[in-house]
């Protein structure tokens, strides 16, 4: 019984912002990604469509984005989608198809909802976070997000 | 569960375990939580008085109550605020009736073994729950107004307490718990976001969570079509990559790095004045640039350079002034020290901070 409740408890992933993250991050997310890149690029041939190479790339980006945040809810989502769509062989982005932003309700508490609703939306499994996670999730999930992008502004930067 | 259930019937007598309801044990157990505060001197509300007062009428009450003295420390600490606890599934009790109260408690007449369990019980309730009972500290200030309790059993419960002409039922409690904690974290969601300082209402800053969200996965495949552009020239010369231009390019407005380049520092090769650059930098800016942690993994065949930097205070006694240093600095730790080397660090306050973050870092 006791056991019990100490599991119950334990449903939180982290306890306060993760500042560990953010270092591990960066260093996972670019080992990764490098290596990936120069995999992509020995196995480019001249002939290879650019269209592949940019799948390929989004798909090594988003991956190395899965590996270096791993514990969390939506990194698991992130991964589950690009499984799938790796099978497919699809490449789908990830822009605004989700959201239902135009819509105009009246009432300002089913505004907010369904503004929460969208943001859950954009969040890769997001659906499935249970609403007190939400907002851990998202703060964790931004954080990556910045990240990411700067690390690849560096990499490009670098190699242009 | 079972040891209250055994330890109940005993009470009564080895009656009827059906008689002693769950309702009953909540009551007694609220009963004797509410002889112990008073005891123990803190306030009450004056609701939570009059009970008693009436109670204490009662001799065999009063027999219980000084049997009931033993003091428990921890309690008394756990409950030194009113707390109201509320119970996640729907049992409620209705407290207003009095007469059951005083009944239940001349049934229990040892005390001490209910009391020693609920010590127990609480002890572990508080260890477990001081986070959740913050959060609802400041409405549980609202002590006189028509509050209703609600009692559990369990000891994973938040604590909620229902404000003057605000609805009572269960629902509605857990509903505003929720509402509450999600606005506390946007608190924070406000300092990531960039811009959203401004912004008051909850409806705006979700609206501009959302657009920064957007943007920033918008940003995210942009730079990877412009990677996969790119790919085909891509020469990984790692030193140059983190050669001092990528600072001055993304952190554009401080002046750091270039001061750090002085004399002093030139002597050392790419990989240190890195980690020199880094220290201003988290000095100035109180985030770690992504490339501390990348520096850590580039260099690791020359990995012996790292901790000598680590171990030469004399940068960073000269580098960081403020005490942001110290929260970010536990992170230069992490990145070096997944091998286990046993490096000697200067300042003894960041070791606990280290064990800590390692802890996280398991989790």
């Amino acid at each position: 019984m006791e056991a019990q409740q100490q599991n119950k408890r334990r449903r939180v992933y982290s306890m306060e912002p993760n500042k560990i993250v953010q270092s591990i991050f960066a260093r996972n997310y670019l080992s990764y990604l490098v290596s990936a890149l120069m995999k992509i690029k020995e196995n480019t041939s001249s002939s290879k469509d650019h269209n592949d190479i940019c799948k390929n790339v989004k798909y090594e980006v988003e991956m190395a984005m899965v590996l270096s945040a791993q514990g969390f809810a939506w990194s698991n989502g992130l991964k589950v989608k690009l499984q799938r769509e790796h099978i497919n062989n699809v490449a789908t982005t990830e822009g605004d198809n989700n959201l239902g932003m135009e819509k105009d309700s009246v009432r300002e508490d089913k505004e907010d909802e369904e503004k929460m609703k969208n943001l859950i939306s954009l969040i890769p499994g997001g659906e499935e976070i249970c609403d007190e996670q939400v907002v851990n999730e998202l703060e964790s999930y931004i954080k990556c997000l910045q990240m990411q992008v700067n690390v690849l502004q560096c990499l490009i930067a670098e190699t242009c | 569960m079972l040891h209250c259930l055994n330890t109940s019937s005993n009470l009564v007598g080895g009656g009827n375990i059906s008689d002693m309801t769950v309702l009953e044990r909540q009551r007694a157990r609220i009963k004797f939580q509410n002889e112990h505060q008073q005891f123990s001197g803190n306030g009450f509300s004056s609701s939570h008085q009059q009970q008693f007062m009436m109670l204490g009428c009662d001799s065999a009450l009063g027999e219980i109550v000084t049997n009931s003295m033993k003091p428990d420390p921890d309690y008394e600490n756990g409950f030194d605020e009113e707390t109201v606890k509320k119970r996640k599934t729907d049992n409620k009790v209705d407290l207003n009736s009095k007469d059951k109260r005083i009944k239940v408690c001349v049934e229990e007449g040892e005390s001490k073994i209910v009391e020693q369990r609920k010590g127990q019980k609480n002890t572990k309730f508080n260890n477990g729950n001081k986070n959740k009972r913050e959060n609802c500290e400041d409405s549980n200030s609202k002590e006189n107004s028509k509050g209703s309790e609600i009692q559990n059993q369990k000891p994973d419960y938040i604590h909620v307490r229902a404000r003057r002409g605000q609805a009572t039922d269960s629902h509605s409690l857990a509903e505003r718990v929720r509402r509450e904690k999600i606005s506390e974290r946007m608190k924070y969601l406000q300092d990531l976001v960039p811009g959203c300082n401004k912004i008051a209402g909850k409806a705006g800053m979700l609206d501009e969570i959302i657009n920064y969200v957007q943007s920033l996965q918008r940003q995210v495949e942009f730079l990877s079509m412009k990677l996969a552009a790119v790919n085909p020239r891509l020469d990984f010369n790692i030193d140059e990559l983190f050669a001092k231009e990528v600072f001055t390019q993304n952190f554009p407005t401080t002046g750091i790095p270039s001061e750090m380049t002085n004399p002093a520092y030139l002597q050392f090769n790419s990989a240190q004045q890195l980690v020199s650059c880094c220290g201003g930098l988290i000095n100035n800016m109180g985030i770690i640039p992504p490339e501390i942690g990348l520096c850590r993994n580039i260099n690791a065949p020359t990995s012996a350079s790292l901790p000598e930097i680590f171990l030469d205070s004399s940068i960073f006694t000269h580098i960081l002034p403020s005490s942001t240093w110290e929260g970010n600095f536990q992170n230069l730790h992490n990145v070096d020290f997944d091998q286990a080397r046993s490096i000697s660090f200067p300042s003894q306050p960041f070791t606990g901070m280290v064990e800590a973050s390692n802890m996280k870092m398991e989790m």
